[in-house]
């Protein structure tokens, strides 16, 4: 597996920091030999229906992170399904590319 | 092109580049049977207001003949527009808020939902009075599994309605 994925974007729950359509670049490796922090923004596995979604660390509770979308009005995150474990997190977003 | 658009053409190319959802259903998680008994009740409200018109006499002026096609043809609208809500907030509920673990604590869920879309098709095709309080508690019996679902107890009680029927509430 390589250490980098590439994903597009889809929908404004991170706008402005990604827009819709654009695309992330992710360490997957990120926290293999370290814990995430607030404020990471991270692709993670949506703890209900296991689709990939993409979200900032707001805040830490003990071993669990709460997602949010920066654009909250229009984010479905830890509001709605609760804080995550690590073990969700698929990596780091490490560059944004492209979008509207 | 600039170097972040190559990256992204040459992965598209080499069909890499995943899907990530920064997607939103709004309003979040917000679900509520509540629109859909609104929509029976007003259906079976304008069945009520159909048949409680009184067609023109053959000696009616063309003003009555118009005033009461007029009246019909507006309830005959809302009654269809109606009905389509009811099948939208159910879809809705259906398809976004329902999860396996609940179907499987309630497995007539299908059914249920199967029903609504007859039973509100029917309010479109008919001006059938039964047909529309079948499809009315048809929509209650969705709503008590909504609320169950929550964790929240229901009671149906009699609503402050001109329809004078029932309406499931939560006992928040």
């Amino acid at each position: 597996m390589l250490p980098i994925a590439l994903y597009r974007v889809d929908g404004n729950s991170m706008a402005p920091y990604v827009s819709a359509n654009g695309y992330v670049l992710i360490n997957r490796f990120s926290y293999v030999f370290r814990d995430p922090k607030e404020g990471d923004v991270v692709v993670a596995k949506h703890p209900k229906t296991g689709r990939l979604i993409v979200k900032r660390i707001s805040a830490i509770q003990a071993d669990r992170y709460v997602l949010r979308g920066d654009n909250e009005r229009e984010s479905t995150d830890s509001r709605g399904f609760g804080p995550v474990t690590k073990k969700m997190l698929v990596g780091k977003v490490w560059r944004v590319l492209g979008g509207n | 092109m600039k170097l972040s658009g190559k990256i992204v053409k040459s992965a598209e190319m080499l069909g890499v580049v995943g899907d990530v959802s920064a997607h939103c259903d709004i309003p979040c998680g917000i679900y509520d049977p509540h629109l859909a008994q609104l929509a029976a009740h007003t259906v079976i409200r304008m069945i009520d207001l159909i048949e409680e018109q009184v067609p023109p006499g053959a000696d009616a002026t063309p003003e009555q003949f118009r005033d009461y096609t007029h009246g019909i043809s507006r309830y005959m609208l809302v009654k269809e527009e109606h009905a389509e809500l009811c099948k939208h907030e159910i879809r809705i509920m259906w398809g976004d808020y329902f999860k396996p673990d609940h179907i499987k604590e309630h497995p007539e869920i299908h059914e249920l939902v199967w029903e609504v879309m007859r039973l509100a098709s029917i309010a479109k095709q008919e001006v059938d009075i039964e047909h529309a309080e079948e499809l009315l508690d048809t929509i209650h019996k969705i709503a008590e599994i909504f609320w169950a679902t929550k964790g929240v107890e229901s009671k149906k009680t009699r609503s402050a309605y001109p329809t004078e029927r029932e309406v499931v509430v939560p006992q928040l």
